[in-house]
């Protein structure tokens, strides 16, 4: 494939992206498909799949969009510093008390401020979100978010059998065994993401190839490119 | 201006300085090594909002002045995002949650519905609607004003001003923290707002 046509599929691509639909659709993932997504990142929230789906359909918002954001800011629950508070609300330096009585009520009460306070107001994308959601300190969020999205299951035959009640309960123990953060509500913490953010980026792989081994290999490439011009 | 490697000023040309030359620096690898260095950079960096604290700005069909006190977000335009002023310098708390006493006026259009009524009940669907109803001194205009719990004690208000204009319906959000001491300036000012904004 030339460079031009490389171009031009990775702009269409990026086109793809950016023209993705916030709003709930019947490409929207299952209960069932968002359990099975949850249980396989090991979240806490695994189980709350009905829950995404409801309120995205109360409130016209695909599920993947919120899951996809707790997946951001804390790991989809696993890193959070505030029960409850997989979305990171009301951090501002120091780790706030968490809004929410419980998973559930999180989850309903983010996705109808998405829907009130973003699509509404003509934050249609994630890049749009992310400029109001995370303000500052998150140069990666907006990826991250459109990554797990867009790897989140949609709505068609699954190739992965839903998650049986015996693999939910092998998630329970780790719900069970987390703690909030010590020092909650004085310390100076910071998002899950913005250290999360940075492991899932090098976790990634190309070619089955680490990404930091390629990056790695870059730069030798680069410096042994440079140092070839250099006066002996 | 540049011709040739040359800097042409005044009808003179004066030979520029041949830094890679020089230091015998390969060019193309010294521009990979910055692209490199500013990609690995960039992955780190925050996100610096840019915000415009006075004169004019346009997006989605609207163009307006900024309010004394008032600061938009250049970022969110430059993407043909909706138009976003608040009172504290764009710092929201995470969530694009509104810090204590800070407000935020949001507007954004969208293709005219065929019944106004019946696409604002639908979109504050689950929003506490406390009055909805034609605002003033804008008889096309229908004004709601709704709440939103937050979290135990943080509770949104909100006013939303939908105009209908030709083909494009225009929509004005105004948010604060219910109990801001400011409230009724705050109203005045989306007021004004709506009334002065130039529409396409």
């Amino acid at each position: 494939m030339s460079a031009n046509l490389r171009i031009l599929a990775g702009f269409a691509l990026a086109c793809a992206m950016c023209a993705q639909s916030l709003d709930y659709s019947p490409a929207s993932p299952t209960d069932a498909q968002i359990d099975e997504y949850l249980a396989r990142k090991s979240s806490p929230m695994a189980g709350m799949g009905s829950v995404f789906a409801g309120s995205g359909r109360d409130y016209d918002i695909d599920p993947r969009l919120v899951v996809a954001i707790a997946g951001a800011e804390t790991t989809f629950g696993k890193h959070q510093c505030a029960d409850n508070n997989a979305w990171n609300w009301f951090h501002h330096r120091t780790c706030p008390q968490s809004p929410f009585a419980g998973y559930k009520e999180g989850a309903e009460r983010v996705t109808k401020f998405m829907r009130l306070s973003y699509l509404n107001r003509g934050y249609d994308s994630v890049e749009l979100i992310q400029h109001k959601y995370c303000a500052s300190g998150c140069g990666n969020w907006s990826g991250l978010v459109a990554t797990f999205l867009n790897e989140m299951p949609a709505n068609a035959p699954s190739p992965v059998p839903p998650v049986k009640t015996t693999d939910m309960a092998r998630v329970e123990p780790d719900r069970a065994t987390r703690k909030a953060e010590p020092g909650a509500g004085v310390t100076e913490t910071k998002p899950a993401n913005e250290i999360d953010g940075v492991t899932a980026q090098l976790g990634k792989r190309v070619f089955g190839v680490p990404v930091y081994i390629v990056l790695l290999l870059g730069v030798l490439a680069i410096g042994a490119w440079a140092a070839r011009g250099l006066p002996k | 201006m540049y011709l040739n490697g040359a800097i042409v000023s005044n009808g003179a040309a004066v030979r520029a300085p041949q830094w890679g030359r020089r230091f015998r620096l390969p060019g193309p690898a010294a521009t990979a090594a910055a692209v490199a260095a500013l990609f690995l950079a960039s992955a780190q960096n925050p996100v610096a909002q840019t915000q415009q604290s006075s004169g004019w700005v346009a997006g989605r069909g609207v163009r307006l002045q900024v309010p004394a006190g008032w600061t938009c977000n250049e970022d969110l335009l430059a993407m043909s995002g909706p138009i976003e002023l608040t009172n504290f310098g764009g710092a929201y708390l995470r969530g694009g949650i509104l810090p204590p006493n800070g407000a935020e006026i949001n507007i954004t259009s969208v293709p005219n519905p065929a019944n106004l009524r019946e696409f604002v009940r639908k979109e504050l669907k689950g929003a506490s609607v406390k009055q909805l109803g034609a605002a003033t001194k804008l008889p096309a205009a229908l004004r709601a004003n709704y709440t939103q719990e937050l979290a135990g004690d943080v509770v949104l208000s909100n006013v939303a001003i939908y105009l209908p204009h030709g083909a494009t319906l225009y929509k004005f959000y105004l948010s604060y923290w219910t109990g801001d001491p400011n409230e009724r300036r705050l109203t005045e000012t989306l007021a004004r707002l709506v009334q002065e904004a130039h529409l396409r």
